[in-house]
């Protein structure tokens, strides 16, 4: 009930783009069709978790022991840097057309900085190792069930008759907004 | 000491799997991808359209 409790926390009342404001760089970059939107929210799923997993064992393993919690933050960013690197590497080898489809996200999401929170939010919230599992995957799923809606949203913009000055990103600020106020309504069902 | 010998090892597994990475050739059909981004004006970032990858852009 509590991993539940912990996932439907991450997707829905604390999802990080509405409530946090984190990531809006890709999410208003990479929403402007579903396609788009999948391809962004599979490989910051996948990236997001990997680096969870790797810099969870790095501080309990490593740091904690040694006395070099002040080396956390430099940790994390080099990791999750260095995950990009490789998946990319590993991707262009061994799939096509899984690099067809995420390859050019990829680079995208080291500046992500929604990787970087939920690195951070696993250690300062003293979380279990499935707790860190799903906590890694729940933020991504509100992340990628945000990124989806918006691309939706964005698509029958696209076509709207709205005034030109607010055509583009102004447009998508406003609605951005306006779905920030509909989750905050989620705020007391856990 | 310890930590400079664990941010060292850090920093060269970075520039190890960075060098990997552009190393490695992209797929066939996979060598024009882009998407492009709008949401800023930052011309440095490779997901901008008018990105030149590092060219002079006197």
């Amino acid at each position: 009930m509590k991993l539940l409790s912990l996932a439907l926390a991450a997707i829905l009342v604390n999802n990080v783009v509405l409530t946090k404001y984190l990531g809006l760089c890709p999410f208003f970059g990479v929403s402007r069709n579903f396609r788009s939107a999948i391809g962004m929210g599979l490989a910051v799923t996948f990236v997001i978790f990997g680096a969870s997993l790797i810099t969870y064992f790095l501080y309990y393993l490593i740091l904690l022991p040694n006395g070099m919690e002040y080396l956390r933050l430099i940790t994390f960013i080099l990791v999750i840097a260095s995950f990009v690197q490789l998946t990319e590497m590993f991707i262009k080898k061994y799939s096509a057309s899984l690099y067809k489809t995420l390859g050019i996200y990829l680079p995208l999401i080291t500046t992500n900085c929604v990787v970087l929170y939920v690195a951070q939010e696993n250690i300062t919230m003293k979380y279990t190792l499935l707790e860190t599992c799903v906590n890694s995957l729940a933020v991504p799923a509100g992340y990628m069930l945000v990124l989806v809606l918006f691309a939706c949203m964005r698509e029958r913009l696209e076509g709207a008759d709205t005034p030109r000055a607010w055509k583009g990103v102004p447009i998508a600020l406003i609605t951005a907004a306006l779905m920030a106020m509909a989750f905050s309504g989620l705020a007391g069902i856990i | 000491m310890k930590a400079v010998i664990y941010v060292v090892i850090l920093v060269g597994v970075y520039a190890l799997a960075y060098i990997l990475n552009h190393r490695t050739k992209k797929p066939a059909g996979c060598e024009n991808l882009r998407e492009e981004c709008s949401s800023c004006h930052i011309v440095s970032c490779p997901a901008n359209a008018v990105y030149e990858g590092g060219k002079d852009r006197d």
